[in-house]
């Protein structure tokens, strides 16, 4: 026998359809998790909102300067305005989110505040996040040392050299949780090496700013993330572009970053 | 890794056929390539799930979930081929379909071998992206195709196109 005619029949082994249900099934444990999720955000945001008030009404009048409520607002000499668009299937954009934000000396991107249009809400609880996410963050870690191997990863995160990063999306579609961010390879966006050591897949004026963009794949190619950095402004990303690759082989965007203002001096 | 409903359905449309198929061949049940592949895309939705789509493709990712779930199960029962495959008395004596035999020539076919085969033939699969998927060399999961091969060609040489032809 050759290898075509092994091939004939090993090709008469049909598979039977997949179910339909298949899909309903996956799509309910989906939803049921969504679920989940939501009740323990309640179960979990009450006794932190009241956890937030004590700490905040009894605790930081005796340690503020731990708690760095008394330090000095920090000037920065630059402050970017952006706002966070996802794409739809048929490419409509929706804003999802706007932040103001600049780029530490390290490259890496630090919100300052955001807000949620159209939805006060979800704007309220984004922020109460924030402000709890902040202000429990040396308790956090403390609790994380007390776990098996926390003390271990918060002293490497410590000792970890600070990488560029770029704040890219919200973090979950309501945008209530937080910014997720992208470190960028160290190369790429380095500030002492004018942002471009990675290929430079374009140039563009972006309010003024000249900027070099740098291209980086993503799950095996079929994502493709586009960063426009500026270097007057520490690399600062002004543009940022996540495209997904279709099924007929193009790539279609998803989601999207843009600046809309630069604030020197603020 | 969060994600929002449209994103993962579009994502169980894009990867759960070649999924199943792989899940089916491997088991030779269809109920249980069912709830292989509906627990293959729930393990995305663990909080403990190990993707990182910096690392691994997806599909990479999702055919080793698969296969670790199917060789579970395989290990759990003493499987054969689904009944509509197995050698009932009746099947024998009329002489099974081709299909059939061919199932049964694959599912017998030792588990290492079996599931390369499935892989390369039936999904048109890479060989570098086999070796990623169970985690082995390119030579291993060439020297594993060609013993699948070799040892199919041994057990349905009766059944050749050209022998058949002859009968």
């Amino acid at each position: 026998m050759n290898d075509t005619e092994l091939d004939e029949l090993l090709n008469t082994w049909k598979v039977p359809a997949a179910p339909r249900s298949l899909r309903e099934s996956v799509r309910t444990a989906l939803q049921a998790k969504a679920e989940r999720r939501r009740k323990r955000w309640i179960a979990v945001l009450v006794p932190a909102v009241l956890g937030m008030a004590a700490l905040l009404l009894f605790v930081t009048p005796a340690i503020p300067q731990r708690m760095g409520l008394t330090a000095p607002p920090v000037k920065h000499p630059y402050l970017v305005d952006s706002e966070f668009v996802r794409y739809s299937k048929d490419g409509s954009p929706a804003i999802d989110m706007y932040s103001t934000s600049y780029n530490d000396q390290y490259g890496r991107e630090i919100l300052l505040s955001r807000h949620i249009p159209d939805n006060p809400v979800h704007d309220a609880i984004a922020r109460l996040l924030d402000a709890a996410g902040d202000a429990t963050a040396p308790i956090r870690f403390r609790l994380l040392r007390l776990s098996p191997g926390g003390s271990e990863m918060v002293d490497k995160m410590a000792a970890a050299a600070p990488r560029p990063a770029v704040n890219t999306q919200c973090a979950d579609e309501k945008c209530i949780t937080g910014v997720g961010h992208f470190s960028l390879p160290m190369a790429a966006a380095n500030p002492g090496i004018g942002c471009a050591d990675g290929k430079i897949v374009d140039r563009e004026t972006i309010l003024g700013y000249p900027t070099v963009a740098i291209q980086l794949p993503l799950d095996g190619n079929r994502v493709r993330r586009t960063v426009w950095m500026a270097p007057a402004l520490e690399c600062f990303a002004l543009k940022v572009a996540t495209e997904k690759q279709q099924a007929d082989g193009t790539f279609g965007l998803v989601s999207g970053k843009q600046a809309l203002a630069v604030r020197l001096n603020p | 890794m969060d994600w929002s409903e449209a994103d993962f359905l579009r994502l169980f449309d894009d990867h759960h056929l070649p999924l199943f198929r792989f899940a089916y061949r491997l088991t030779g049940s269809a109920a249980d390539a069912e709830d292989i592949v509906q627990e293959c895309f729930l393990e995305l939705l663990r909080p403990a799930c190990s993707y990182d789509p910096a690392r691994t493709p997806i599909r990479t990712y999702l055919f080793g979930v698969v296969r670790n779930q199917s060789l579970k199960r395989l290990r759990k029962k003493e499987y054969g081929p689904d009944p509509g495959h197995g050698p009932s008395p009746e099947r024998e004596v009329i002489r099974a379909e081709m299909e059939d035999v061919v199932a049964r020539a694959v599912m017998e076919l030792p588990e290492t071998q079996r599931e390369v085969l499935i892989l390369a033939h039936y999904e048109q699969m890479p060989l570098a992206e086999i070796a990623r998927v169970l985690d082995l060399e390119v030579t291993a999961v060439k020297s594993r195709l060609q013993r699948a091969r070799a040892g199919l060609k041994e057990t349905l040489a009766a059944f050749a196109p050209g022998l058949e032809r002859k009968q």
